[in-house]
């Protein structure tokens, strides 16, 4: 299981290419900390999402709610971004490896003894598990931000939308 | 004089062309703020004055809202009379040109002009151009079907329309109306007054009567010098009268001066103790603006902060996961399934080695334990019966057969699965994060719950804040005091007005004693005079002629001033109904507009029922009394026929007023005038649709077409409108139009 985890953790997620745009308005990709303050720095420190990963990681989490997958082929994505350790915080990630275990199709059993090479395929399976949800979670954001254009602007409605997406599965 | 149409063609931010067709009755055009109002007054007074107004003091002592000529600004800024998008379109090298032209019919014999006023602008880099150093007027008068060159434009725009009528006809919003009239100076109705009537005959007629007078004054005392016991006397008191006369004519023109100063010094040092309280109260209000700034800062940061805390707080507390705390329960069915699973492998496993340890326990009896035997085969002797055994001996074989079965059976020992602990691990985090999970509904509403709390506060400071900035602004216009003058020199100036004052107060008290001590040895002498006409031989007709010419200079006096008063009485009756009409539907308590005789002149003020001067009026009422009082101008001489000769053409007389004091001006306006063009910002909403855009508000405009039409005039609205997609922040891009408006 550790090995599995570590195996896991070494991975380089994607996302589906066509999304890059619509992850870029939401994510802040320019460095604000120097800024003096003009109207596209503002809006850029007004984003939702301070990194490419906390995106993903939303997205992620918007699509294992939903319980939808969406299509991904790893030769249409988009820009490689951060290794799955570096993320942050550590409790959240724990939560998307134990959420990525419980959906998979894969008893315990089976990953109990695993050798080098086994655990680095179940790393990946569970990885590309990963970018499915994501890729569902992004159809569904960009399916809401088509009837409200300004919606994610408004980083306040990054949480509504989790909420709806709650109410929906239920 | 009737104005017919404007074509602005890339004047300031009129880009391309656009028209105006103006009609007679109001024509009314509707502008939110930064939207072209005043451009459009200027393209007026462009053609007429060859200037627009500028609205910041200039060097020389030039103050603010002066119409400021075309070759009289500065080179380097002469180009921005041209539109900026038209600017910023042309290829380097070309020209722009900015122009205006008006249709004007004169109101005599049909005639009717054409006037075009022009200035080029050639861009000598991407944002460098050059404007020619003044405009061009050129002049056309309409003959049957086409338009004649006329050689002297800017005489026949002068005699169009005078300058005496059209400073009263054609003014621009709340300071072009204080400019106009001075409710503090006597000598603004004076103004006024003369320019209304011929009343200035009097004071010729009184010239004459004094004259006369003078004469056959003079023709007496002649005679009383042929009379010799009489000669000497008449002589001495015709040269001490003459005297008398000569010295009190400078102690009274001394004294007059004196008056003059004094009264200035005490007007100034009123102005400047109202600007004492004035500059108190707005370096008061600066501070709480200040303040209030600091405060909105705050919230707005904190909103902001909020705001972009709801993102962050996705994952600093968790709440990504909430909603999802049912995986916790699934990966818990998965874990016991694997639980289930581990447990019942270790109790197989467990019965394995159980089996394999009693088939190890059941070995044959007599057989000796395995180290035994193996020492019998390396010694290659049987130990149990003491015999040798020799390798391949069939007693060797028997032994070694022993070895084989007292080997105990190999069972694979499975270790106990190492992903237990693991997945306990997990779980346990799992339960953790679904408790703050569930936390995060409360947390959420309690973040909502504080930003809309910060939102209200944020609107009631953006309210407050609106509120000081309105009252700094109108105590600033209506006290002169700028909002960082400093107390300290209002404090100065007052101390200095105040020995001004002494010092002219001094001197009208001691002209005034001199005045009076001469007077009345002048009325020594006349009596001594009149004791020598008793019993002398002088003609009587003299006598009676110097009494009648005396009569009748105080005639001519009295009626002067009866005239004057009468004049004052309808000049003050015209004002009262202009004041009353723009007032009457707005519910509030306006009172009644007197001039009231002061020390040698009228001044007007407003009076409520019982004859009291209202106080503290706000600048509604005294834009309204002072609008008023300009109609009355206008209007009072119906001789003169200026209302009805001349358009009014106003912007922003109304930016005072609420939305039922204005239709009360419209109205008064298109009744009073053949032609009024009344530019104004009122009637107009914001569109709930799109920011910065506006919208018309049609029933209250249906309620002007009605009060128009029952003055038996026309309405025609235009709006000013800018394109979508365009901002008046981006003037380079920037196209105002004009749309007429069907009402």
């Amino acid at each position: 299981m550790k090995l599995l985890k570590e195996k896991f953790l070494e991975k380089y997620p994607l996302y589906p290419n066509t999304y890059e745009d619509f992850m870029r308005r939401l994510t802040r990709v320019k460095d604000v900390s120097r800024s003096a303050g003009s109207d596209e720095e503002q809006f850029e420190r007004g984003k939702a999402f301070g990194t490419v990963y906390e995106c993903f990681m939303y997205a992620t989490m918007v699509g294992i709610k939903a319980r939808h997958q969406g299509h991904f082929e790893r030769n249409a994505a988009g820009p490689k971004f951060l290794q799955i350790k570096d993320w942050k915080p550590q409790p959240l990630v724990d939560f998307i490896f134990m959420s990525l275990l419980t959906l998979a199709k894969l008893p315990f059993d089976e990953i109990e003894e695993l050798s080098l090479e086994q655990a680095d395929e179940k790393g990946l399976d569970l990885v590309k598990n990963m970018e499915k949800y994501a890729a569902g979670g992004f159809e569904l954001m960009l399916a809401k931000s088509k009837e409200l254009p300004q919606f994610f602007e408004n980083p306040g409605n990054v949480v509504t939308f989790l909420k709806e997406v709650v109410l929906i599965m239920k | 004089m009737r104005l017919l149409n404007i074509t602005l063609c890339n004047f300031l931010c009129y880009y391309d062309n656009n028209k105006l067709e103006f009609s007679d009755g109001l024509n009314l055009v509707l502008g939110a703020n930064g939207y072209g109002k005043s451009k459009l007054y200027d393209a007026i007074q462009w053609i007429f004055k060859d200037g627009i107004t500028d609205d910041k003091p200039r060097a020389g002592g030039i103050p603010a809202n002066t119409v400021r000529k075309t070759s009289d600004m500065r080179p380097e800024i002469r180009h921005t009379l041209a539109n900026e998008r038209a600017l910023a379109e042309a290829e380097i090298g070309s020209k722009v040109l900015c122009e205006v032209c008006i249709e004007i019919e004169s109101g005599h014999q049909d005639e009717s002009y054409r006037f075009v006023r022009r200035l080029s602008v050639t861009k000598t880099g991407a944002n460098d151009f050059k404007a020619d150093s003044e405009s061009l007027l050129e002049g056309y008068r309409k003959a049957v079907n086409h338009f004649k060159p006329v050689s002297n434009p800017v005489e026949l725009l002068a005699q169009l329309i005078p300058g005496d009528i059209q400073r009263y006809v054609w003014f621009q919003g709340e300071r072009g109306i204080n400019s106009l009239i001075d409710t503090s100076s006597r000598d603004s109705l004076k103004q006024v007054v003369n320019q209304l009537s011929d009343v200035e005959k009097w004071d010729r007629f009184i010239e004459v009567a004094q004259a006369a007078y003078t004469t056959a004054d003079n023709e007496l005392k002649q005679a009383l010098k042929t009379d010799t016991t009489r000669k000497q006397k008449t002589e001495t008191l015709q040269h001490q009268q003459l005297d008398v006369q000569t010295k009190l004519t400078v102690v009274e023109t001394k004294m007059d001066e004196a008056k003059q100063n004094r009264d200035g010094a005490s007007e100034k040092l009123d102005g400047i103790i109202s600007q004492l309280t004035s500059a108190t109260k707005i370096q008061a209000l600066e501070k709480e603006r200040q303040h209030r700034e600091r405060e909105l800062g705050q919230v707005r940061a904190r909103i902001d902060d909020l705001k972009l805390g709801f993102a962050k707080r996705l994952f600093t507390d968790n709440w990504l996961i909430m909603g999802a705390e049912d995986l916790v329960d699934e990966f818990e069915e998965k874990y016991d399934a694997y639980s289930s699973f581990a447990l019942a492998r270790e109790a197989k496993h467990q019965a394995t080695l159980a089996q394999s340890e009693q088939e190890q326990t059941r070995l044959p009896k007599g057989i000796p334990d395995g180290v035994h035997v193996k020492d019998m085969l390396q010694k290659q002797h049987c130990l149990v019966c003491n015999r040798p055994a020799l390798k391949g001996t069939s007693e060797y074989i028997a032994i070694e057969s022993l070895l084989v079965q007292n080997e105990p059976k190999k069972t694979k020992l499975l270790p106990l699965p190492s992903i237990e602990l693991d997945l306990r691990e997990m779980y346990r985090h799992g339960i953790k994060m679904r408790e703050k999970a569930t936390r995060a509904n409360d947390e959420i509403a309690a973040a909502y719950v504080e930003q809309k709390q910060l939102e209200a506060q944020k609107l009631l400071l953006q309210e407050e804040l609106e509120r000081i900035i309105g009252e700094t602004e109108t105590e600033t216009v209506n006290s002169g005091v700028v909002a960082n003058g400093t107390a300290g020199s209002v404090v100065l100036s007052i101390e200095s007005a105040k020995r001004e004052l002494e010092r002219y107060s001094g001197l009208v008290e001691r002209y005034s004693q001199e005045s009076a001590a001469l007077t009345e040895t002048l009325k020594t002498v006349k009596e001594e005079f009149g004791k020598l006409t008793q019993g002398s031989d002088v003609d009587p007709k003299l006598l009676e002629k110097r009494k009648m010419l005396s009569d009748l200079r105080e005639l001519t006096e009295l009626t002067k001033k009866a005239q004057y008063k009468k004049l004052i009485s309808h000049l003050e009756d015209t004002a009262n109904q202009h004041y009353s009409s723009i007032n009457k539907r707005t519910g509030a308590v306006y009172g009644q507009i007197r001039f009231v005789y002061e020390a040698g002149g009228y001044i007007p003020e407003i009076q409520d029922d019982a004859g009291t001067p209202m106080q503290n009026l706000n600048t509604s009422q005294v834009s309204s009394f002072k609008l008023a009082i300009i109609m009355a101008i206008v209007t009072a001489n119906r001789n003169r026929g200026v209302a009805k000769n001349y358009p009014l053409i106003t912007d922003a007389p109304t930016s005072d007023f609420d939305a039922v004091k204005t239709r009360g001006f419209l109205a008064e306006a298109a009744k009073a005038f053949g032609q009024s063009i009344v530019i104004i910002k009122d009637f107009l909403d914001e569109d709930p649709n799109e920011e910065g855009r506006y919208v018309v508000d049609s029933e209250k405009l249906a309620l002007v077409k009605a009060d128009v039409e029952a003055q038996g005039k026309k309405l025609k609205v235009y709006q000013l409108v800018i394109p979508p997609g365009q901002s008046n922040q981006n003037r380079k891009n920037l196209s105002v139009q004009i749309t007429r408006l069907a009402v």
